[in-house]
């Protein structure tokens, strides 16, 4: 049953506007960043970081939105013989999917065109992919919780500031403060927290820059080749965990 | 036969049922009325599982419409905003519901003429104006010939055409012996249509009845004055 609803969840979302804005935001950066730049090494970590900006905030305006655009659709699907469960999964899976294939496919493009297969680039496009279900799963949680269109969206980019800038700030102010502290190994483990700078860490020390980041780096050269799997793992966790409060609140929710 | 029982259900301090029971029998049409936001709509919801009580059971032919949601299949449901994926034309709509179900409309065709909607089949739900995405909802909520119908307005933004022949196939469906629940704010229709009415203002049901039986209780001839004389 889910996946027949995937399967035309999917379909109205790949034929959406938003899919084919985010297709062709990707496609004409990656070539930018490629063509214009001269250092391939530099374009990667270029184009990762745009994508750790705007990948987070693209899921959770899409996820979000398409939530309150569909929620007549939601109760309508509610009516016919299908689990609240099975519901939300395929809800889930169609937006993170679309965000996905949107992202991967129009960033994959250029690089393939101008460098051909190349495994650096292509590990760290599936490392940035990694935050898409984590803040899908958000973007569904927050609509759910929030009533009113108007506020969930606000919500909506508060959080995504908050992952994107603000929790950098707040670790550098308590750096500055604890300075005659040894706070390296506390420091680390509030950055390995964030699911978004972790993605980053991992893409810094996959492409050989880990000298850029100071202690942080070095100490997690120890643990280079365990990254990946970290960073896959952590994203699952987050998202398994967004996804699980949802689903809470998705099976008592009035519709 | 679907049947409420003591349901309970507040909305934040706002309590709404408080041990609601009603009867909707088989084969009987029967009309929600009541004042706005008298809780008609999620009535129709609690009867649809899209609400959940607090407190309370939905039996559909003496199963519990929450624990079991196979019985949904006994129902169609026409909202009173329709809507589906905006990109998806009305016939992907129609296919997709028809996997969800996991049957084949047997009045598919009937019921595309009858709503005049033929030239419309390959278009968006985007691209579709209000009435027509009505008919949509009338279209997939009538298609499964499900014996039991549960209606949140379903003429209203139709044009009157549509609505006189919707209507029409209302009374023939009636006649056939279906189940039909409607909320309705238009009483030459509701007279026209309903066996029974179910009256509630601020959650409480004020009367249950045949239509006869409210004219002789009130006193009154014509449904709309009865009708006001339940509200005074």
């Amino acid at each position: 049953m889910p996946v027949k609803l995937i399967k035309y969840e999917l379909y109205d979302l790949i034929k959406s506007k938003w899919l084919l804005g985010i297709f062709f935001f990707y496609l004409s950066v990656a070539y930018a960043f490629l063509d214009f730049g001269k250092d391939t090494t530099k374009a990667i970590i270029s184009h990762s970081n745009l994508a750790l900006i705007t990948l987070p905030l693209f899921s959770l305006l899409l996820s979000t939105i398409y939530f309150y655009n569909n929620k007549n659709f939601i109760s309508f699907v509610l009516t016919q013989p299908v689990k609240r469960l099975w519901l939300f999964l395929s809800i889930f899976i169609s937006l993170s999917l679309s965000l996905i294939i949107g992202f991967l496919l129009g960033s994959f493009l250029p690089f393939y065109y101008l460098l051909g297969i190349d495994y650096t680039y292509i590990r760290v496009l599936l490392l940035n992919a990694f935050v898409i279900p984590i803040f899908t799963s958000l973007g569904i949680l927050l609509a759910l919780i929030e009533e009113d269109r108007l506020k969930g969206v606000g919500l909506a980019l508060l959080v995504w500031l908050i992952f994107s800038a603000l929790y950098d700030g707040l670790l550098l102010y308590i750096i500055i403060l604890f300075s005659d502290y040894p706070i390296e190994k506390f420091v680390i483990f509030l950055t390995l927290l964030n699911p978004i700078d972790l993605i980053r860490l991992t893409t810094l020390m996959d492409t050989g820059l880990h000298e850029i980041i100071g202690f942080v780096g070095k100490w997690l050269l120890k643990y280079s080749d365990k990254l990946f799997m970290f960073s896959a793992l952590l994203s699952s966790f987050y998202s398994l965990l967004f996804l699980s409060l949802g689903s809470l609140v998705f099976r008592k929710k009035d519709f | 036969m679907i049947v409420l029982e003591n349901i309970h259900k507040s909305f934040g301090k706002r309590r709404l049922f408080e041990g609601l029971n009603l009867v909707f029998r088989e084969g009987r049409t029967t009309a929600i009325l009541g004042p706005n936001a008298s809780g008609k709509t999620t009535l129709v919801k609690t009867i649809l599982g899209l609400v959940i009580p607090e407190k309370g059971r939905v039996m559909v032919n003496g199963k519990d419409l929450l624990k079991d949601v196979s019985y949904h299949r006994l129902i169609g449901y026409m909202p009173q905003i329709p809507e589906f994926p905006e990109n998806l034309t009305i016939r992907e709509i129609v296919h997709m519901v028809k996997e969800l179900r996991g049957e084949d409309p047997k009045r598919l065709e009937e019921l595309v003429d009858l709503l005049m909607l033929s030239k419309e089949l390959d278009k968006r739900f985007s691209s579709l104006s209000g009435g027509t995405r009505q008919k949509v909802g009338a279209l997939l909520a009538l298609i499964f010939d499900q014996p039991v119908l549960v209606l949140d307005e379903p003429m209203v933004g139709l044009d009157p055409i549509t609505a006189y022949r919707l209507k029409s196939f209302l009374i023939k469906e009636k006649e056939r012996g279906k189940t039909i629940i409607y909320i309705s704010h238009i009483m030459v229709e509701v007279e026209e249509l309903a066996d029974d009415i179910v009256f509630i203002t601020e959650g409480k049901v004020v009367f249950q009845g045949s239509v006869e039986d409210l004219k002789n209780s009130t006193g009154k001839d014509r449904l709309e004055e009865a009708v006001l004389c339940l509200l005074s």
